[in-house]
């Protein structure tokens, strides 16, 4: 089964808002990102569905990559971020951070669209990457 | 299934050879495998050659085994390519051994063979960065070190270890470097230079991280009636196990669920445990990697290797020798070759014959080799048991 017409894009920006598009099993409710098609755990892809996911999370592990292919400009902070209400980890370059030792696990993130790097013909590549909410309500600095 | 042993190994040095063409330094391996065993290149009946990233360094994209082998006289008979990331090398082994163990053959090679240095050392961390799910990962900023990273902090974060726990398995490797003429690196560091290099993804520094290097390894295996003709110092295959990730999204990345799978699988078929192995060669890409994967493959209980390391428990002389070779760390790590030049190590040491860095007696070892990083997953892990 080939999904040519779902599944190719990995985000879409909704009312000025961008949301990562995955899947979602309605058969166990597991959502996915990347999107998958065949659900590991039910193993049929007969309730499988396209699925727009939150696009605030959490932040649960991150590093600053500082040696790395040219084009990607480092440094860099990268992390994986537990997107909600999915709870999809997710590994995404973070943004938006000026001083890298105010990142902290467990703090909100909110996922948003820019510039990865050029494309090397004039034009760039976007991307999403996350950066830490403004609202930082509810943080907990642990992941326990 | 039948027995299968090892009877001969070769490995070139590993290190930085810009001008050697991969063609002379796997056929400088194959050779020596061969010469080893004291066998023909005419006796060779199939061949499974490891290599990951030539292709992104280089262009030669395909059949590098048959480039390599007619060097060494060997054609006409089945030859494959395996790339399997890191474990690449460990998987064409495996694949040399099931050919032997099925009855189909009996006298298989294995070959690994990498060149990593290229003239931008930024080629060479983009060609690495394909061990991940390039669409969703590499190609979205995240590479190896970094991946190891996350998985290290999130591991510092659970069981406490500190940086300097982390720094002492690249100075354990360094000093077993020393002893081991073949190693890329041969030059003791101290805890303070691995925490003061060069920052390369936090927490991990350049002397945390395996360098890159190029170099060949090879082995000759075969079945039992062919090891009775050509040595008395046959060394066993007693144990193969390959499996891959499971990429749940809510697995714990502090620890490596599929090395436990194939250590288990690995002891249950070699009838033996963890505390029957004399030493051991784990894949130390970086120095966490050796954390995770001791405590995942069952030869360190869990949380306790910062201990281990503290005690020196995997010291050539302690409880259980890991990486005596230098391991990837500072033997180096041409990514193809590793898995071979892990038997290549192993062997030496069940025959006696590793020198200064010799583990008195050793009778049973474990080669472990993992690969890649998808879905904060490791997507292989090849395990093999070794045994006089």
């Amino acid at each position: 089964m080939l999904n040519e017409d779902k599944g190719t894009r990995a985000f879409e920006v909704v009312d000025g808002l961008p949301h990562l598009l995955g899947t979602k099993c309605a058969m166990c409710g597991a959502a996915f990102f990347p999107p998958r098609f065949v659900c590991p755990t039910c193993l049929t892809d007969e309730k499988m569905e396209q699925w727009r996911l939150g696009n605030t999370g959490t932040l649960y592990a991150y590093t600053v990559i500082r040696i790395a292919s040219k084009e990607f400009n480092p440094p860099y902070p990268f992390g994986y971020i537990i997107v909600e209400p999915e709870k999809v980890r997710v590994p995404a370059m973070i943004t938006g951070v000026e001083d890298y030792s105010t990142l902290k696990v467990g703090m909100k993130m909110q996922m948003i669209v820019e510039k990865l790097r050029d494309d090397g013909v004039g034009g760039e590549i976007v991307t999403y990457k996350f950066k830490p909410a403004d609202n930082q309500q509810g943080f907990r600095e642990t992941m326990a | 299934m039948r027995e299968v042993a090892v009877i001969g190994v070769g490995m070139t040095p590993f290190g930085k050879f810009l001008s050697t063409p991969i063609k002379d330094l796997g056929r400088a391996a194959a050779w020596d495998a061969i010469r080893d065993a004291g066998i023909s290149p005419a006796d060779v009946q199939i061949a499974y050659v490891g290599n990951a990233c030539l292709g992104a360094i280089t262009g030669q994209y395909m059949v590098l085994g048959q480039i390599i082998l007619k060097e060494v006289g060997i054609r006409g008979i089945p030859i494959t390519n395996v790339e399997n990331a890191c474990a690449s090398g460990s998987s064409a082994f495996r694949e040399a051994w099931m050919s032997v163990a099925s009855g189909m053959y009996d006298v298989a090679l294995a070959l690994g063979a990498e060149k990593l240095y290229a003239s931008d050392t930024r080629l060479s961390t983009k060609a690495l960065a394909g061990a991940t799910e390039v669409e969703y990962e590499g190609d979205i900023g995240l590479t190896m070190p970094g991946h190891w990273a996350l998985r290290a902090k999130r591991f510092m974060e659970k069981y406490g270890t500190t940086a300097e726990q982390l720094a002492k398995v690249s100075v354990k490797n360094h000093r077993n470097g020393c002893h081991n003429p073949r190693s890329q690196h041969r030059k003791e560091v101290t805890v303070e230079e691995v925490l003061n290099s060069r920052m390369v993804a936090e927490p991990l520094t350049l002397l945390s991280c395996n360098p890159l290097g190029d170099g060949a390894a090879a082995a000759i295996l075969v079945s039992k009636e062919v090891a009775a003709r050509f040595t008395t110092k046959p060394v066993w295959v007693v144990a193969s196990a390959l499996t891959t990730g499971g990429y749940e999204s809510n697995r714990e990345v502090a620890q490596n669920q599929l090395e436990g799978r194939a250590g288990k699988q690995a002891f249950e078929m070699a009838g033996i445990g963890p505390e029957d192995l004399d030493l051991a060669e784990v894949h130390d890409c970086f120095t966490i990697a050796e954390f995770m994967r001791v405590e995942g493959l069952g030869l360190v209980p869990e949380g306790e290797y910062g201990k281990w390391m503290d005690e020196g428990w995997s010291e050539i002389g302690g409880k259980l020798p890991i990486n005596v070779s230098g391991g990837l760390l500072a033997k180096g790590h041409p990514v193809g070759a590793t898995g071979v030049a892990q038997v290549a190590e192993v062997v030496w040491q069940l025959r006696g014959e590793a020198g200064e860095r010799q583990v008195a007696g050793a009778r049973t070892g474990l080669v472990h080799c993992s690969g890649g990083g998808v879905a904060s997953d490791t997507p292989v892990c090849c395990v093999h048991i070794l045994q006089r």
